[in-house]
């Protein structure tokens, strides 16, 4: 499985000056991957947030995390500006954000190729990526401690299993693939 | 027990925005690995991993290698009180599990240190636990312990294991994980202090709005 953080981090390292794009499924998780990229870019990046193309596009020496309020404009527009970039050329990447079944991808697929071109291969859904096999993992689980997530939540809920590091991976592992 | 309501109340309220708790984690991290002698490589923070369950909108998040494994410390100094004795840890390792559920909420989160002591051949374990807590068919809810006091929400234990008799169960008071990752950091190397005294005197003597 590949592995999502990695590769959101390796999108952005990938081409220092260049456009990444996060696929997002929606507007609370959109603001998630934001918070978690500014986690994860270094201080020195001085990432800022901006809806304007003219801004991240100013900031040539800052990672933008350009997040529009109309996706398809955005993208027309950095359409228009890509000369821009160019000069002074541009050392930290623009991070666009846009909503995975949103006008911004469909303005990507009819209007603006280049852009995608533009961020060759630098678009990532980290969300899809960590997506898991519910039906693998659950056997695997099964296979490796003989129950099931919801069995082995029942002895780990009443305190009768050892409180071990192990112990407490295989909770998590459990409480992630637990039915509802 | 009125106190004891209220601050399991509190600790309730921290299970809120758990994604964003993640990011804050992923800070503590990042922080750390861009300071000088860093236990961590500077990009440590995206080993905190995701896992997405699309079916019941779970979330793990887990620090590990690229086996699934917990990560060593690189260059840990020694454990040491200023001025005091100085205690060497070995294989020191950091564990930390976060599940979100999905309504964003945190269902459990566990972090923990462990080392083992050059000078007693022992162990060592800091841990903090908020577990889970969702209201089930059971007459207590899958709360653990007997009650508020003695098994708060949010916990933690220091000892040579986390099994090990007497099995003290410490409350924490409802600061975000981040805050509790900076404590149980901090207990190990004390250099990671986030809020060294004469910061906090600087704050103190500043307005009330700036502190």
């Amino acid at each position: 499985m590949r592995e999502a953080t990695e590769a959101l981090v390796g999108a952005i390292e990938r081409d220092r000056g260049g456009l990444v794009i996060i696929a997002c499924p929606d507007l609370r998780l959109r603001e998630a991957l934001v918070e978690e990229i500014e986690s994860l870019v270094p201080t020195a990046a001085q990432a800022f947030r901006t809806h304007d193309v003219t801004d991240a596009i100013r900031a040539y020496d800052r990672m933008a995390l350009l997040i529009p309020t109309n996706e398809r404009e955005v993208v027309l527009d950095l359409d228009g500006c890509r000369d821009q970039t160019l000069e002074p050329a541009r050392t930290q990447p623009i991070v666009l954000f846009l909503l995975r079944d949103g006008d911004g991808f469909t303005a990507l697929a009819t209007e603006a190729p280049s852009i995608r071109s533009w961020a060759s291969g630098n678009d990532v859904d980290p969300e899809r990526l960590a997506e898991i096999d519910v039906d693998h993992e659950r056997a695997t689980f099964n296979n490796s401690t003989g129950m099931t997530p919801e069995q082995w939540l029942v002895a780990w809920r009443d305190e009768s299993t050892a409180r071990t590091d192990a112990n407490y991976a295989l909770a998590a592992r459990a409480m992630l693939l637990e039915l509802k | 027990m009125k106190e004891w309501l209220g601050l399991y109340r509190q600790h309730g309220e921290l299970r809120v925005d758990g994604r964003s708790a993640v990011s804050e984690i992923r800070q503590v991290l990042k922080h750390i690995g861009e300071s000088r002698g860093s236990i961590f490589a500077p990009h440590i923070a995206s080993r905190l991993q995701q896992l997405n369950n699309k079916r019941n909108g779970n979330q793990e998040f887990r620090f590990a290698d690229e086996h699934g494994e917990p990560l060593l410390l690189k260059n840990h100094p020694d454990w040491h009180e200023t001025g005091h004795r100085r205690i060497h840890l070995d294989e020191v390792r950091l564990h930390i599990y976060v599940v979100v559920n999905r309504r964003d909420n945190i269902q459990e989160v566990n972090l923990m240190v462990e080392g083992k002591r050059r000078d007693t051949e022992g162990t060592l374990a800091i841990a903090v636990h908020l577990p889970d807590d969702q209201i089930t068919e059971k007459a207590d809810g899958d709360r653990q312990g007997i009650g508020a006091c003695g098994h708060a929400a949010f916990h933690c234990h220091v000892g040579p294991t986390l099994d090990a008799l007497p099995k003290l169960r410490v409350p924490l008071p409802p600061i975000r994980p981040a805050r509790a990752l900076e404590w149980m950091l901090s207990q190990v190397v004390p250099a990671y202090e986030p809020a060294l005294w004469r910061d906090v005197k600087a704050a103190l003597k500043a307005p009330l709005t700036s502190a």
